[in-house]
């Protein structure tokens, strides 16, 4: 190559000491190590500062002396050796990697040694060049150890995802299946019957299912490609009978500059879960799921008889705030935030209401609702209510309180009386009206006795309904039963003037019966019988055994029952207008325990009665082993 | 005996406390009607406009509040003073009227016939 006019000129401005004070300047400065060995002896005649640096030493304690004086001998030999090689042949050795130790550690040179020979040809001096590659070496092994480990990494997540139970796809941007593992493989042929191929796309995927699947599809990969990351339920299938339920969570994926580059999806299939499923489907309360748009996904069998639908084909893929109403106290549709507690900033937390659902026929009943939203990653995936009909509840709650009522009503009243004759009796002790003073007193008297009489009543109401009367049967001879019974009322029979009758279609009558009941039944229908009589009648009792039951029947020749009060006659406090004006005391409650001991057996009371001429009262008792 | 006695009426079902009641008002010289339904307390209260009406509400044929609701439809009625005494609690109802101020009312088991008569002298402005 021929020098430029410039390099002439400037080489011939370079003097001979110039030359010499310039190539000095440039050894010192070159950033390697230089150095000068003579031929001879292999001692250095000259290092520059690079030099200097590396090995650690000053150059007044290198000039003159040999690698002996420096390195091991091993070493030294080794170099030597190949100082020998270099100046007995006229070519660059070049060293690639050689050790030396300095005062500082171990360093790796690049080392490249020449021969520099006189006029004659003869070598004079080794030059030496050497690179300090320690740093590029290191870096180059880290490189390479990191690359390793990445290897490793991404061998580990082919495995997982490929492995995975979770259905797995990666997309393009332009909606492309790039990577997909076997579960989604799997699926997608389960389920559009399609076979996946990478660059397919999810119209050509899902070709089976309907339009707008595949629109709703498509808008989701939209999002997750548009950057968004969320979690839905979602359904897929040909026919509501092969639908699979998914929570599936999109992800965008981004390279290092924030680029979307695709974006992926892990769908778990939860009808696999197949005992919670069974669980649902056999839960007593009404289980609705629905998407994150509000639809419904799911619903269980207690939830469509509760509503009233027969097919859950009728309800699934509505809208649930359109397809099963919800009401508050004041007849108020449940706004949507309510409606999917969608406002609830917690994840998972419940919110429980009673409101009242509508059924398809368009009655409501009052339920307990339970809505819990459901949420993956702090996106509403959907939401879970549970609700229970509690119109029972509601409704023995609402006879409890009007029996609290009514009872507290029929305790004040004889309390009122005794209270207001024993202030009248006070008034009068100074007046020397005995009569008067014997009819306050006899009023109290009669008071406190009523008082007694409904406490005693309601005792016996709650031991029934604790369970705690006991009922058991024994070889009872009711003839003479009936016998005691009756001459316990003779007194008050006596005064009104009143007969009692009693038939039992023979001499003897014995059955297994309880007592207990047999008494109390008996019981309540004579003393009704007397209070409800007109005077000098007759009351008559007929006891026989029908098949496997004793039947009873008591009749009464008074006042009957009004047809309007018939309905309510075996009511708790209930007494029939017509018997108020009769004056006669009563608890209101004893044809209601009556029936109440009844049930405890499954034995029934009904009766026949036209006002003004008289009731009869009748019931029939189980008499037959294990029938009650 | 007087015709410038007050007089009352008292609409009450169970017989013994009519008695006593009538009785005690009488002995502080008021003139004292009696009825033992609503029935016939709506009659007698429109033919007598008595001064002051005490009413029961549980009662056969017509209760206490449909008694007070046809007493209001009626001109003279519908000012009449009216307190109903009852021991009945608890009824949505009552609580209703009490808001509207149509009545008064008195729980029987917590009022003595004094605190009765006291109360119904106030009301009346007699001594």
């Amino acid at each position: 190559m021929a020098q430029t006019d410039k390099e002439i000129e400037m080489s011939q401005k370079i003097t001979t000491s110039d030359e010499k004070a310039f190539l000095e300047s440039i050894i010192e400065n070159i950033p390697d190590m230089v150095f000068v060995k003579d031929a001879k002896d292999l001692k250095f005649l000259k290092f520059n500062k690079a030099g200097e640096d590396l090995l650690g030493y000053k150059r007044s304690d290198l000039l003159g002396k040999s690698d002996y004086d420096f390195f091991p001998k091993k070493e030294a030999d080794f170099f030597i050796e190949k100082d020998r090689a270099v100046l007995d042949s006229n070519e660059i050795l070049d060293i690639p990697e050689e050790i030396i130790k300095t005062t500082h550690g171990e360093r790796i040179l690049h080392t490249k040694k020449i021969s520099i020979r006189n006029s004659e040809g003869k070598p004079e001096y080794l030059l030496g060049i050497s690179e300090d590659i320690t740093l590029r070496k290191d870096l180059s092994k880290k490189i390479k150890e990191v690359s390793e480990k990445q290897s490793v990494t991404l061998g580990f997540l082919q495995d997982f995802i490929e492995n995975s139970t979770d259905r797995i796809v990666f997309v393009d941007k332009d909606s492309k299946v790039v990577v997909y593992n076997t579960a989604y493989r799997d699926e997608v042929k389960k389920i559009f019957g399609t076979e996946m191929s990478t660059g397919i796309t999810f119209n050509e995927l899902m070709g089976a299912a309907p339009k707008d699947q595949i629109d709703g599809v498509s808008a989701l990969w939209k999002r997750a490609l548009e950057g968004e990351k969320f979690s839905i339920f979602q359904k897929f299938g040909s026919d509501q009978y092969t639908y699979n339920y998914y929570v599936i969570t999109f992800y965008p994926l981004k390279n290092k500059e924030g680029q979307i580059m695709g974006a992926m999806h892990v769908g778990q299939n939860i009808n696999e879960h197949k005992q919670d499923k069974a669980i649902l489907e056999s839960l007593g309360e009404g289980v609705i799921v629905t998407d994150h748009l509000g639809k419904i996904m799911m619903i269980n069998p207690k939830a469509l008889e509760l509503i009233g639908v027969n097919k859950d084909s009728e309800l699934i893929g509505k809208q649930l705030l359109e397809s099963v109403k919800v009401l508050d106290s004041k007849g108020v549709m449940i706004p949507a935030e309510t409606r999917f507690n969608s406002t609830n900033s917690t994840n998972r937390a419940s919110v429980s209401n009673i409101y009242f659902y509508v059924r398809k026929d368009g009655s409501k009943f009052p339920a307990v609702s339970t809505i819990t939203p459901v949420k993956v990653d702090n996106n509403l995936a959907g939401t879970v209510e549970i609700f229970r009909d509690i119109s029972k509840e509601q409704a023995f709650e609402k006879t409890k309180n009007e029996f609290l009522s009514l009872v507290s009503h029929e305790l004040r009243t004889p309390l009122t009386i005794a209270n207001w004759y024993a202030e009248a009796y006070f008034k009068s002790i100074d007046s020397i009206d005995l009569a008067k003073q014997k009819e306050y007193v006899g009023e109290i008297r009669k008071a406190l006795e009523h008082v007694n009489e409904i406490v005693g009543a309601i005792l016996q109401i709650s031991q029934i309904e604790l369970g705690k009367i006991k009922l058991e049967k024994t070889n009872l001879d009711i003839v003479a039963l009936t016998g005691e019974i009756v001459h316990g009322f003779i007194l008050e029979s006596q005064q009104s003037g009143l007969l009692i009758k009693t038939d039992f279609g023979g001499p003897s009558l014995r059955c297994l019966v309880s007592k207990n009941l047999f008494t109390i039944v008996l019981n309540n229908l004579i003393s009704n019988a007397i209070k409800y009589s007109k005077s000098n009648g007759e009351i008559n009792i007929k006891i026989n055994l029908e098949k496997d039951s004793l039947v009873m029947e008591v009749k009464d020749h008074g006042c009957g029952i009004p047809e309007i009060d018939q309905e309510k006659i075996f009511t708790k406090l209930f007494r029939a207008e017509n018997a108020k004006e009769l004056k006669v005391s009563g608890t209101g409650l004893g044809l209601y325990i009556t029936k109440l001991f009844l049930e405890q057996v499954k034995g029934e009371i009904w009766f026949s009665s036209i006002e003004n001429e008289g009731t009869t009262f009748y019931v029939k008792i189980p008499i037959s082993p294990g029938s009650s | 005996m007087n015709n410038n006695k007050k007089v009352l009426l008292v609409v009450e079902d169970e017989e013994p406390i009519l008695r006593v009641l009538s009785e005690q008002l009488r002995s502080e010289g008021f003139e004292v009607l009696e009825a033992v339904n609503g029935e016939v307390g709506l009659k007698l209260a429109l033919e007598k406009h008595p001064d002051f009406i005490l009413v029961d509400l549980l009662m056969p044929k017509m209760g206490g509040l449909e008694m007070i609701e046809e007493l209001r439809e009626d001109p003279w009625g519908e000012k009449a003073p009216t307190a109903i005494l009852t021991n009945l609690t608890g009824l949505e109802p009552v609580s209703e009227g009490l808001k509207l101020k149509t009545y008064d009312y008195l729980i029987k088991s917590d009022w003595s016939m004094e605190n009765i008569i006291g109360y119904i002298k106030e009301k009346l402005g007699v001594k």
